[in-house]
C-alpha cells in the first residue's frame, strides 16, 4: 500500500503525498525533537524534508526505498537546522530544553537536565544515529545507508554517545552522593 | 539514599520523553509548501508521459542542437581515422556511433588537489575533491543487487555533503561473464538501474580510462563512465543529471565523471575479489 502511495505521490498525486505525512510525519517528528531537542527546529527540519521530498520525489527510482530515503533527507534537514541555529546562537540553549515536562517519573529533573546537557554537547552525527538506533530502532547497516557512513562508523559513533551520556549520569550520580556524605 | 542506579535505564526513559506526534500546524505548512515546491524533473520520458515546462522545452531544443553539432564534430572526426596513436577499444559495442551533447566548459576539471583512494577490492587507484566523503565499499558489488540499490554498499562511495544538494559519485568494478559483450551486459545493467536504455549509443561519449577506450554516458537523472578491461566492467556513475544545479560547480555531471575518470588507474595485480557478476 506504502510503494502505491510513494508512486502516487511520484506522479504528483498531493492526495497520496498526503497520506504519507499522515503515515510518516510522526516518527520524522520524533526523530528530529529528540537529535534536536527543540521543538520548533524539530518542527523546521520535518518540515524543510517533506517539502524536499516532494520536490526530489521524481528522482526515486524505487519506491520500496522510499523511508530510509526520507530519512535521510530528514537527518540531513537536522544537520542544516543545527547548523542555522549555531550561525546566529553561538552559545547552546539554555535549559530546560524546549519541550513536554517529562511524565516518567524514573527519570528525576537532574537526570534530565545532565542528560540534554551531555547530548547537547555531541556532534549532531553522532545525536542522529543514537537517536535513529535507540529510539527509532533502525537497524545499524540501514542507519549507515542513511547518514551514508560505513557501518563501523556508525558503530563507533553509537558507542561514544553512550558513553558519553553514561558518564554522564556516573558522574552525576556520584557527585550526588558526595554532597549527601554528612560532614 | 537510593539504591544503585542503571545508567542505561534512565538514559533510555530520558530518550522515550517527548513529543511524538507531528504538530498540526506543521502538517498544515507541509501541505500548503506542496503548492509553491517547483518539483525535480520528473522521470515521465521513461513512463511515456512526457511533462515539459517552458524551460524544459528550452533545454531539450538546446540539447538537440548540442547534439546536432556534435554528430557533425564526431562524423568529422571519424573521417580523419584514430591515426597511429589512437587506442583501439576492447569493446565496439560501446563505441559510440553519435556525439552526445557537448560540455559547457572548455577545459577539463583541476584534479590536482584531489585526494586519492587505492580501491584493492576493485583494482584501480581514483581520486576524488579534499572535501568529498568517502565511504568504501563494503561488499562486492554485484549486478543482481547492487544495480537496484545504488546506496547499499557495494560500491566506493565518494560524496560532496552538501544539505539538499548533495551529489554522489560511485566507483566499482565487476567481473563480465566469458561470452558476454560489453553491450550485453551494459544492457542488462541498464534495466535494473537506470533509463533510458535505449539509444545509448546516440548518448555515449568517448572516453578513456588509464589508456583503455570506453564510453561515458549520460542517462536521465545519471552519467556513468563504462570501462571493459580484460573481461571485467569499471563503472564510475554520478548520481546527477548531467545540468542538475548541484553539479554545476563542476560544469556538470558529464564533466566530473571525465575528471574522476582521468584519475583512475588500474592496479597491477587487478582486484583482490574476482567473481562473476
Amino acid at each position: 500500500m506504502r510503494t502505491r502511495l510513494v508512486e502516487r505521490a511520484r506522479d504528483g498525486d498531493e492526495v497520496a503525498f498526503t497520506e504519507l505525512v499522515d503515515l510518516d510525519g510522526d516518527l520524522c517528528y520524533a526523530i528530529a525533537f529528540r537529535i534536536l531537542r527543540d521543538v520548533e527546529r524539530a518542527q523546521d527540519a520535518v518540515q524543510q524534508a517533506f517539502l524536499l521530498a516532494w520536490r526530489e520525489l521524481p528522482r526515486l527510482r524505487d519506491p520500496e526505498r522510499f523511508s530510509p530515503w526520507l530519512r535521510r533527507l530528514l537527518v540531513n534537514a537536522c544537520y542544516e537546522e543545527h547548523r542555522r541555529h549555531r550561525r546566529w546562537s553561538s552559545r547552546i540553549r539554555a535549559l530546560p530544553i524546549d519541550g513536554p515536562v517529562s511524565s516518567d517519573p524514573t527519570v528525576s529533573v537532574d537526570d534530565r537536565d545532565t542528560l540534554d546537557r551531555a547530548f547537547l554537547r555531541l556532534s549532531p552525527r553522532h545525536r542522529a544515529v543514537f537517536v535513529l538506533h535507540h529510539h527509532a530502532g533502525i537497524p545499524v547497516a540501514e542507519i549507515a545507508e542513511i547518514v551514508g557512513v560505513p557501518i563501523g562508523t556508525v558503530k563507533s559513533r553509537l558507542h561514544h554517545a553512550t558513553q558519553a551520556l553514561r558518564a554522564a549520569i556516573v558522574a552525576d550520580s556520584q557527585v550526588d552522593s558526595t554532597e549527601a556524605r554528612p560532614a | 539514599m537510593t539504591g544503585p542506579r542503571d545508567p542505561d535505564a534512565i538514559i533510555a526513559n530520558w530518550l522515550e520523553d517527548g513529543p511524538i506526534d507531528l504538530p498540526e500546524e506543521t502538517r498544515r505548512a507541509i501541505l500548503v509548501g506542496l503548492r509553491t515546491q517547483p518539483r525535480a524533473r520528473q522521470v515521465a520520458i521513461l513512463r511515456g508521459l512526457p511533462i515539459m515546462n517552458s524551460l524544459s522545452r528550452l533545454a531539450a531544443a538546446a540539447a538537440i542542437v548540442l547534439a546536432v553539432g556534435g554528430l557533425s564534430i564526431f562524423a568529422l572526426s571519424n573521417r580523419n581515422g584514430g591515426g597511429p596513436g589512437a587506442q583501439p577499444s576492447p569493446s565496439p559495442s560501446l563505441a559510440p556511433s553519435v556525439s552526445p551533447p557537448a560540455s559547457s566548459t572548455p577545459g577539463p576539471l583541476d584534479t590536482a588537489t584531489w585526494k586519492q583512494y587505492v580501491s584493492n577490492r576493485y583494482g584501480f587507484s581514483i581520486s576524488y575533491p579534499a572535501d568529498w566523503v568517502l565511504t568504501p565499499a563494503r561488499h562486492d558489488w554485484t549486478l543482481a543487487v547492487d544495480a537496484k540499490d545504488v546506496l547499499g554498499g557495494g560500491a566506493d562511495h565518494f560524496e560532496l555533503q552538501v544539505p539538499n544538494q548533495g551529489v554522489g559519485v560511485n566507483a566499482w568494478s565487476v567481473a563480465v561473464e566469458a561470452g558476454q559483450t560489453a553491450a550485453s551486459w551494459l544492457d542488462s545493467y541498464c534495466q535494473l538501474n537506470t533509463k533510458p536504455c535505449t539509444g545509448i549509443d546516440q548518448r555515449s561519449i568517448p572516453a578513456q580510462m588509464d589508456g583503455h577506450a570506453g564510453v561515458i554516458v549520460a542517462f536521465t537523472d545519471d552519467v556513468q563512465a563504462f570501462f571493459l578491461v580484460d573481461g571485467r566492467m569499471y563503472v564510475v556513475a554520478c548520481w546527477r543529471p548531467n545540468d542538475d544545479p548541484s553539479v554545476a560547480k563542476y560544469s556538470g555531471a558529464i564533466k566530473l565523471v571525465q575528471a574522476y575518470v582521468s584519475t583512475m588507474h588500474l592496479l597491477p595485480g587487478g582486484p583482490a575479489s574476482p567473481q562473476p557478476s
